[in-house]
């Protein structure tokens, strides 16, 4: 395998992990913000190198064989290829933002070192070369979270009984499925634990409720930080899609559709914020497994795109509530609170970034939420609607809020609520992206269709020879053997 | 149309107003496969312009007498579609977005318009009854009249058939949900703001204190 010149993928693990471990020691807060700001802006430049890197390579997949981890276990531990090539600046890009719009007041309550501590998780999560790997990443990343609700005092027995289950879902079906002797006889129990952990992380309902509960309880950023990335979506196209057969991917497709429309029309009745959030989120990341079960190239290309579209747009829709929480303290929607008049900026954001995961035109959801539909319209004619239901719905969700937060007669503050500086740039540049990846969607989409070939190509038995590589990753010492 | 002027001209004149025909267009080759799904089509666009006709011709605002007469010109386009045309809606369409935004824009200064109008003629604007005006009885104009006042009671009944049923049973669900996480999570007795009124406030409230508490 073709090895990167640089180990950029370790070394934007190590970054993170580096800079948790110092930022922990400042203590000035707004000194350990500085660092970790500079901490997460290496990490985005070393991912973004590292995908420059294997473009230019032109490889199907490149490994990291140069890296000081693995000359120490004596095998590439991390491998980039079309899948998550762009999944690793993005999650690095929505660490960046959400440390950038962390206000000075809010330090005390978000902790920066877990928040570069699970950024470096997250990072090894994607770039895993083997699925033992990425399943041992992803249980890895609940202890955080479950730090940070025991440090808080909140209860986090629903987070911990969802995620246990999870854990023990994916260990399970994880053995059972690399026990196989060979790719097509994989044992039909651990198929079903597998697609069962990853819908459940995922938040697919009726085993969405940890999700909320994480919202109300945990941190905002804590909770935006641990979902945005659609870690979820991840193991379905990794771990899930390369070994299902039909019936499981049809199983995931109906409880995704099911999970999209029933989060839409909750998240029409919310009357918190937080909670609004969460199911305007797990709505629009059904969608994208909705897409991913499709398994056509159409279909997961429309997915692989709004799985980014929709990462990114939903991390700033959370970034402008977050700041606003952080202005006038938990949002309610049962009143309307009048702010257009003190955060006029925040105000445009968050209907840009509302109307943008729903797919509005001109941003960069309208051409995968397109895809989707025409994919789901020829697998299945009813899907399709209902996919147009779903995002009518959202848009709806997404106005109503905006009116609730924006509209209405304004209250005289007593202090200043603009919008500082930091919270600009981290406007600005999720504005860029999304408007950017609207008027300019060529680039993205073919790569991303590169991505579907892959994972089809690894349900078909992989072809390596046109460059379709099987997007399974191979069993640890798969290559010694 | 509560919205500012020059938005419901662009979102409601130009472009939204227009998404549902646009979309029937982009559907065209299931159109064609199917008759019965034209014949459709063309009911609900002459029922959504007679119903256009009907209410507008009666409101007193000009926006919403302009709302309704796109509605008016919106049922006609779509039935334009269920006919089998194609280019011809599109045109339609074109037009109808240009002329409409026109008039949403102009409407704050109609008054002023008309006493224009009305002193270049030198009089108040001649009004002729139409054919169906002089045809039909004076019941019959007022109970089409009192229809198109009431709008045909649509927006009641879509309010109480459908909404009013879809949010109670979100908030149902969301109940069920907290409750069932609050059990989970081992917190009980939390005031919830989808709970009824009175149950909400006995929970809040601090309990009373008891007689002997009081009167030692």
């Amino acid at each position: 395998m073709t090895p990167l010149r640089l180990p950029w993928l370790e070394l934007a693990i190590l970054t993170p992990a580096v800079g948790s471990l110092w930022v922990r020691f400042r203590r000035e807060p707004a000194e350990a913000r500085r660092h970790a700001l500079a901490f997460c802006a290496l990490t985005l430049l070393l991912t973004i190198g590292g995908w420059a890197d294997f473009i230019a390579l032109g490889a199907g997949q490149a490994d990291d064989a140069r890296g000081p981890l693995s000359a120490i276990a004596g095998r590439p531990l991390f491998r980039i290829d079309d899948l998550n090539a762009p999944l690793l600046p993005m999650g690095a890009l929505i660490y960046i933002l959400t440390i950038l719009a962390t206000l000075r007041a809010k330090i005390r309550e978000f902790s920066l070192s877990r928040a570069l501590i699970t950024e470096s998780i997250l990072l090894a999560t994607f770039a895993s070369a083997t699925p033992r790997g990425a399943v041992a990443m992803m249980i890895l990343s609940i202890v955080p979270r479950w730090h940070e609700l025991w440090r808080n005092g909140q209860s986090s027995r629903v987070y911990l009984a969802h995620m246990g289950l999870f854990a023990a879902l994916l260990i399970l079906g994880e053995s059972g499925v690399s026990r196989a002797a060979s790719p097509g006889e994989q044992p039909l129990w651990a198929i079903l634990t597998l697609t069962l952990a990853m819908l459940l992380r995922s938040g697919v309902i009726p085993l969405h409720c940890w999700m909320t509960d994480l919202f109300e309880h945990a941190s905002f950023g804590t909770a935006l930080l641990f979902v945005a990335p659609m870690t979820g979506a991840f193991g379905v196209a990794r771990l899930v899609a390369p070994v299902a057969p039909e019936w499981a991917l049809k199983i995931i497709s109906v409880m995704s559709l099911a999970t999209a429309i029933y989060a839409a029309g909750m998240a029409l009745v919310q009357r918190d914020a937080r909670r609004f959030f969460c199911y305007i989120f797990l709505s629009h990341s059904s969608l994208v497994l909705v897409g991913i079960e499709t398994a056509t190239p159409i279909g997961l290309t429309g997915s692989l795109s709004l799985w980014l579209s929709v990462s990114l747009a939903l991390t700033g829709f959370g970034l402008v509530l977050r700041c606003i929480e952080a202005r006038v303290g938990r949002v309610p929607l049962s009143e309307y609170l009048g702010l257009y008049e003190q955060v006029p900026m925040l105000a445009g954001l968050f209907l840009l970034t509302g109307l943008a995961s729903a797919g509005f035109p001109g941003t960069a959801g309208f051409i995968s939420i397109e895809m989707i539909v025409e994919a789901a319209m020829e697998a299945v004619p009813v899907v399709g609607p209902l996919i147009v239901i779903v995002t009518a719905l959202n848009g709806l969700a997404v106005t109503s809020a905006y009116f609730r937060i924006f509209a209405g007669r304004p209250r005289p503050s007593s202090i200043d609520l603009q919008v500082r500086r930091p919270e600009r740039i981290a406007v600005m540049i999720t504005t860029i992206l999304i408007i950017g990846g609207g008027l300019f969607p060529q680039w993205g989409v073919e790569n991303r269709y590169r991505a579907a070939l892959g994972i089809l190509g690894s349900r078909s038995g992989g072809d390596a020879a046109q460059g379709v590589r099987p997007a399974r990753m191979h069993a640890p010492g798969s290559e010694a053997r | 149309m509560e919205g500012p002027t020059p938005s419901s001209a662009v979102f409601y004149g130009a472009l939204s107003v227009h998404l549902g025909a646009y979309l029937l267009l982009r559907a065209g080759p299931i159109l064609d496969a199917s008759p019965i799904l034209c014949g459709m089509v063309v009911l609900a666009g002459a029922a959504s312009a007679a119903f256009g006709v009907m209410a507008g011709r009666v409101q007193t605002d000009v926006k919403t007498a302009l709302a309704y007469a796109s509605l008016t010109q919106v049922g006609v386009i779509t039935a334009e579609i269920g006919l089998g045309f194609r280019y011809l809606p599109l045109i339609h369409i074109i037009g109808h977005a240009c002329q409409r935004t026109l008039q949403l824009l102009r409407s704050p200064s109609l008054l002023y318009d008309y006493r224009a109008l009305e002193d270049a003629l030198g009089g108040p604007i001649p009004h002729a009854p139409g054919m169906i005006e002089r045809r039909l009885s004076p019941e019959a104009r007022r109970r089409i009249y009192r229809v198109g006042l009431d709008r045909a009671r649509l927006d009641a009944a879509l309010d109480r058939y459908v909404a009013r049923p879809f949010v109670r049973a979100f908030r149902w669900c969301d109940r069920m949900e907290r409750r069932w996480t609050d059990f989970l999570g081992g917190r009980r007795g939390r005031p919830h703001e989808h709970e009824p009124r009175r149950r909400r406030e006995r929970s809040a409230a601090p309990a009373a204190p008891k007689a002997e508490e009081t009167n030692p």
